[in-house]
C-alpha cells in the first residue's frame, strides 16, 4: 500500500481525485490524495496536540469511505484518525483537516479560517480564498502550495521540511 | 681501564636499547590506538551525518520529491571522507544519490536489507551505514551512506613517517 502512496507515476492521475470538473477518480487516484493527506498532518502542529485527529471531507462520500478504510489502521504519533463526511452545518471545531474535493464556498472556507484547522484543496485561488494548502499538477506530478501566513494564523505550525516542498503553482 | 669502559658501554648500550624498545612499544600500542579509534570516530561521524539526513530527508522522502532529497544529500559535498549517499523508497528504488567525483565504484543497496534495514558494513577501504527511514512507524524507505578511510590513511602515514625519521635521527 505504502509504494502505491508514493508512486510519483500515479501522483498526476490524483490530481483528477481533487478535480470535480473530470470523471469519478478511481481508487488507487484516491489513495494518492489519501497518502498526501496523511503525511500533511505529520508534518503539523497544532496548538493543542489532539488524542484523535479528525479528518473532513466536503460533501464527498466515496472519498470518505476510502479514507476511513485507509487510516483505519494508521495513526499519527500515538494518536489515531477519525474521517467524517461534512458539509456546512458541521460543528467546525471538530475538524483539525477539511479536504475539498469539490468547489469551495468562499463563506465556508472564511469561516474556517477562524479555527486551527489545515484546510486542503485542488480549487484554483485556493490559497487566495483563505485556503492553507492547494493541491496542483505541476510536471506530470501532484505539488502543492502552502500558504504559511494562513497557517500561522490559525496557530497552525507546519514543518520546515513539508514548506520546503511547497513549490508556486 | 678497559673493562670500565666496556661495562660503562654496555650500560649505555643496554638504557639505549630498552629505551628504544619501550619507545617502539609505545608507538606501536599509539599507531593501533589511533587505527582503532579513527574508526569508531569515521563511523560516529557517518551515524551523525546519517541522523541529520534522514530528519530532514522524511519529508522528501514521504512526498517523493527528488529535488529536496538531491538537495540534502549534496550538503555532503563539504566532507571529503564521504563516498556516497543515496536515499531509497520502501522498494529499494533509488531516489536520489551524492556520490563524491573521484569515486567511480558503483554502489548498489544490498537486498537484504528490505524490512528491516539497520545495518553497518565494514572493510579494508570504507565503512558503510544502511538506516531505515521511518515517519510514525511507518517505513518511507533507505539511507545509505559510506564513508571512507582514506583521509585517516594519509594521517597514518605521515605519523609513520615522523616516528620513522625520529627513529633515523636517534
Amino acid at each position: 500500500m505504502a509504494s502505491v502512496w508514493r508512486n510519483p507515476m500515479v501522483g498526476v492521475l490524483a490530481l483528477s481525485a481533487c478535480n470535480a470538473a473530470v470523471a469519478e477518480p478511481s481508487v488507487r487516484e484516491l489513495q494518492i490524495t489519501a497518502a498526501y493527506l496523511y503525511h500533511f498532518i505529520q508534518f503539523t502542529e497544532w496548538p493543542e496536540r489532539p488524542a484523535v485527529f479528525r479528518y473532513c471531507v466536503y460533501q464527498d462520500a466515496r472519498f470518505t469511505e476510502l479514507l476511513q478504510k485507509t487510516y483505519s489502521d494508521k495513526t499519527v504519533g500515538d494518536a489515531r484518525i477519525d474521517v467524517s463526511n461534512i458539509n456546512e452545518q458541521i460543528k467546525l471545531d471538530d475538524c483539525h483537516l477539511v479536504y475539498f474535493p469539490q468547489t469551495v464556498p468562499p463563506d465556508f472556507l472564511q469561516k474556517i479560517s477562524k479555527y486551527a484547522i489545515l484546510s486542503v484543496g485542488s480549487q484554483k485561488g485556493f490559497t487566495e480564498s483563505g485556503g492553507i494548502i492547494y493541491l496542483f499538477e505541476d510536471d506530470q506530478k501532484l505539488r502543492f502550495y502552502i500558504n504559511n501566513t494562513v497557517a500561522t494564523d490559525t496557530g497552525l505550525k507546519i514543518s520546515s521540511q513539508l514548506l520546503k516542498l511547497s513549490r508556486e503553482p | 681501564m678497559q673493562t670500565k669502559q666496556s661495562i660503562k658501554f654496555k650500560l649505555i648500550f643496554i638504557t639505549a636499547f630498552s629505551s628504544t624498545l619501550a619507545l617502539l612499544a609505545f608507538s606501536a600500542i599509539l599507531f593501533f590506538y589511533e587505527i582503532k579509534f579513527a574508526e569508531r570516530s569515521l563511523i560516529n561521524n557517518l551515524q551523525t551525518q546519517a541522523d541529520i539526513i534522514i530528519e530532514n530527508s522524511q519529508a522528501g522522502l514521504a512526498f517523493m520529491d527528488k529535488p529536496s532529497t538531491e538537495k540534502t544529500l549534496g550538503a555532503l559535498k563539504y566532507n571529503a571522507d564521504i563516498l556516497y549517499a543515496g536515499l531509497y523508497d520502501e522498494t529499494q528504488t533509488l531516489l536520489s544519490r551524492y556520490q563524491k567525483p573521484s569515486y567511480k565504484t558503483e554502489v548498489v543497496l544490498p537486498p537484504e536489507v528490505l524490512g528491516n534495514g539497520a545495518a553497518l558494513i565494514k572493510n579494508d577501504d570504507f565503512v558503510q551505514i544502511i538506516q531505515p527511514v521511518r515517519l510514525d512507524n511507518e517505513l518511507l524507505g533507505y539511507l545509505l551512506l559510506r564513508g571512507s578511510f582514506e583521509s585517516f590513511r594519509q594521517k597514518m602515514y605521515s605519523y609513520l613517517y615522523t616516528v620513522l625519521l625520529a627513529f633515523s635521527i636517534a
